[in-house]
């Protein structure tokens, strides 16, 4: 079992579309894969048509209460499933505080899947908490979009001072420029010459493009009722360069 | 064997169709509660797979192969609980047998670990339509998954072909258990569908006219005890015979080395037996067998012995420091090469009319023949008595030649005593249904452990001659790499050395084998003047 964060500090950069959409391919291709809903907006149940809602909330979860397996939803995809988002995820921080090793529990939490998934794909809440460093430890991988702007560029920046700071050394990160729009000069020069260590951004680039955002009126992955769209292409680019990097 | 699986969660959600039903029939059960949508049809194939012994089955494993549409994928599973144990995407790929090397890496270890040097070949196959029916509740979520499959047909590896019933499947989806007992409740009311009573392994076996464990390299014929001695070794000769056939197309196709393993031992039961019951036919008849047994294990033992070198291969480089490993390769290059020609000698030898010849003959022996079996002295003994006298007589041999054993006795005499060995072991497999299971067992564990022994010695005996003369005719070739002489000597002094510490443990192996308690036993079981009172623990049962 491979698990994959989308995570950016910054909101609306693609994070939730990035997870949707990968998991998707990842399930197409035949993977059980298992998507858990992180944030407490709950877009990436609403794409699925699932209720954001858990059963016991966010304190059932973090104490245990029942397992994680009780809680997952089948979407309309086989072999892909859910953890739905619950509004009580706003307090998982305040919650994880009260644990001993509070960076291990989310990886604790999700061990018993190992037998049952080949990928989890973590959809993140923006921010930099106790739920990201938990996120942290528990991910194989980070997958970061990245708008090709100087903000943008900048909170990558922060993330992997954070990641020296905490001595993550066993996490990859993988960003990718998302929401690319080549007609604009400034996303043209960053996405042409990626500033930081270039090692750490994949080759893949998600554009900026209405399809995409008309994911919300199907209630579905892109790649499920537009296949041969641009944007699902630059998806299923993004998934095999992450798969071949996961290796 | 089938029977006794008990029907599983999963068999429960598959259901049998019976009389008429198309998938609108379908539609109309469930278009009440849900709001249903047929998808287009699709093909699927699902292959099962395992090794030519069953192996995966006896540990109550499954390999399925499932295609549907362009998809694959490759699930072990738990047959007598249907659980899904791994389940692996997989690129498609041609040839008879499944290459372990495609699978990925947990499911291949815990595959190899059951299977050993075993190939994976289809067993069964099942191709046909799947027409799916997805539920959905009112906020359009898909709850539950129906699976209609029709068009169906089973098939083995030789084409062999049949129908296969309608099946309805239910998937259930995550999360909507609710919604799934509510379909399950709707299907139950129906008179055209029955849950399936066996896995649908088992069933699809059926269908072609098999069953699964329908092959195994053991001897296990039970017979009536006070048949005459001839009709028993008829049964056991018919059944070697037939165990060498079923390995025949395997060996010659060489998909795995136990082919000829099984094949070899069939061969050398089958002289086993001839020369320890030579009495119940006539000599003359017996002197063709001989001589043409012989001449089938000479011919097939080049090729097993090539086999065992490649089996342990790795071993061998093991028994070299790191760094030498590599300088055996070219030795393997070498038995690779070799390995083709023994086999293809082989495979001229099976395909003879020397060979034809050999199995009509046998087949013609199988006949009732009157007159030539009132020329065998002990045709007409009863088997069970025969049994006892040939096992002890066999026994008290065996422990003649192996109290004369030093460790340094000639490597000779220790394969004389192997060969004893391995015909006590014959009899008291062949005969093992007529004595009490667990103290036949017992006695065979115990003698097992000491041909384990002498087995490894006759194997460093060879083996070390060969590889001085794998060596020189390496050398003729124009092989030039020294170091590769120079680990084939390393390993041929290793294998002296191996020698010479099997020599000084078969004592203590054989002072174990040779205490008081089994001696007893032995008495017990088959000393002819103790057991002529004693009745058989079981009851008649040929």
């Amino acid at each position: 079992m491979k698990v994959l964060a989308s995570y950016n500090i910054k909101g609306g950069v693609g994070k939730t579309a990035a997870a949707v959409n990968i998991s998707y391919l990842a399930a197409h291709q035949g993977w059980r894969t298992l998507v858990w809903d992180l944030d407490p907006q709950g877009a990436a149940s609403f794409y699925f048509r699932i209720k954001s809602k858990v059963k016991s909330g966010v304190k059932g979860i973090i104490n245990r209460k029942h397992d994680l397996s009780d809680i997952i939803k089948g979407t309309d995809f086989e072999d892909l499933d859910l953890i739905p988002a619950d509004f009580s995820y706003r307090n998982m921080d305040l919650l994880l505080d009260d644990k001993k090793n509070s960076s291990q529990h989310l990886h604790k939490l999700l061990k018993p899947l190992s037998d049952d998934y080949d990928f989890i794909i973590l959809d993140c809440p923006p921010s930099i908490s106790l739920v990201s460093e938990s996120v942290f430890y528990a991910a194989d991988a980070l997958l970061v979009p990245i708008i090709p702007t100087i903000l943008s560029i900048r909170t990558l920046e922060q993330l992997i001072r954070f990641q020296k700071k905490k001595k993550l050394d066993n996490m990859k990160v993988s960003a990718f420029f998302s929401m690319v729009d080549r007609r604009k000069k400034l996303h043209k020069e960053i996405v042409d010459n990626p500033p930081l260590n270039e090692t750490c951004f994949l080759k893949s680039e998600i554009p900026y493009a209405s399809d995409v955002e008309k994911m919300g009126m199907h209630r579905a992955p892109l790649p499920s009722y537009a296949p041969q769209s641009r944007s699902s292409q630059a998806y299923s680019n993004l998934w095999d360069e992450v798969i071949l990097r996961l290796k | 064997m089938t029977n006794l699986i008990p029907q599983t969660e999963a068999q429960q959600n598959c259901y049998i169709l019976s009389g008429n039903f198309v998938p609108n029939d379908l539609l109309s059960m469930f278009e009440r509660k849900f709001s249903c949508s047929l998808e287009p049809d699709e093909k699927f194939r699902i292959i099962y797979y395992d090794t030519f012994d069953w192996r995966l089955y006896r540990k109550d494993e499954a390999l399925v192969l499932h295609q549907y549409g362009q998809k694959q994928k490759l699930s072990l599973e738990k047959l007598s609980s249907a659980r899904v144990k791994d389940i692996v995407p997989l690129p498609r790929a041609g040839g008879k047998s499944l290459n372990l090397e495609k699978i990925p890496s947990n499911m291949r270890e815990s595959i190899a670990s059951t299977i050993e040097m075993r190939a994976l070949l289809p067993v069964v196959k099942m191709d046909g339509k799947v027409q799916k029916l997805l539920l959905r509740d009112k906020h359009d979520k898909i709850v539950v998954r129906l699976s209609f499959e029709k068009d169906s047909t089973v098939a083995s590896e030789s084409g062999r072909k049949q129908d296969f019933p309608e099946r309805i499947i239910v998937n259930p989806v995550k999360g909507y258990q609710a919604e799934f007992k509510c379909v399950k409740k709707i299907l139950s009311r129906s008179s055209v569908l029955t849950p399936h009573k066996l896995n649908l392994l088992d069933m699809a076996l059926a269908g072609i006219g098999r069953h699964a464990g329908d092959y195994s390299s053991k001897v296990k014929i039970k017979f009536n005890p006070n048949i005459q001695s001839v009709q028993a070794v008829k049964s056991i000769l018919q059944h070697l015979l037939s165990a060498m056939e079923m390995n025949e197309p395997g060996m010659i196709a060489s998909l795995d080395t136990e082919f000829l393993h099984d094949y070899r031992i069939s061969v050398r039961r089958s002289r086993s037996i001839l020369s320890q019951m030579k009495g119940v036919f006539p000599e003359d008849r017996l002197e063709f067998f001989r001589k043409e047994f012989a001449w089938l294990g000479a011919v097939t033992t080049p090729a097993r012995d090539l086999d065992v070198y490649f089996l342990e291969f790795k071993k061998l480089q093991n028994r070299l420091a790191p760094e030498m490993h590599s300088a055996l390769l070219p030795f393997r290059d070498f038995l690779q090469e070799q390995r083709g020609h023994a086999y293809k000698k082989l495979v001229t030898a099976v395909t003879s009319e020397r060979y034809k010849k050999l199995k009509c003959a046998l087949k013609e022996l199988f006949k009732k023949d009157s007159a030539a079996e009132k020329n065998a002295p002990d045709a007409k003994k009863d088997i069970h008595r025969q049994a006892n006298e040939r096992i002890w007589r066999s026994y008290k041999r065996v422990k003649k030649e192996a109290d004369r054993l030093t460790p340094d006795s000639p490597a000779q005499d220790f394969h004389e005593l192997r060969k004893s060995c391995k015909k006590l072991r014959y009899l008291l497999e062949f005969f093992q249904f007529f004595y009490h299971e667990k103290k036949i067992n017992q006695l065979i564990r115990q003698l097992k452990i000491l041909q384990d022994n002498l087995g490894e010695f006759q194997d460093m005996d060879v083996q070390n001659i060969a590889l001085k003369n794998f060596a020189k005719m390496m050398e003729k070739k124009g092989v030039k790499n020294a170091d590769t002489y120079m680990a084939m000597g390393v390993l041929a002094d290793g294998m002296d050395q191996r020698k010479k510490e099997l020599q000084h443990a078969f004592i203590d192996c054989y002072k174990k084998f040779s205490i008081k308690k089994y001696q007893e036993l032995f008495k017990e079981l088959f000393k002819p003047d103790m057991k002529q009172e004693q009745e058989s623990p079981y009851e008649s049962i040929g």
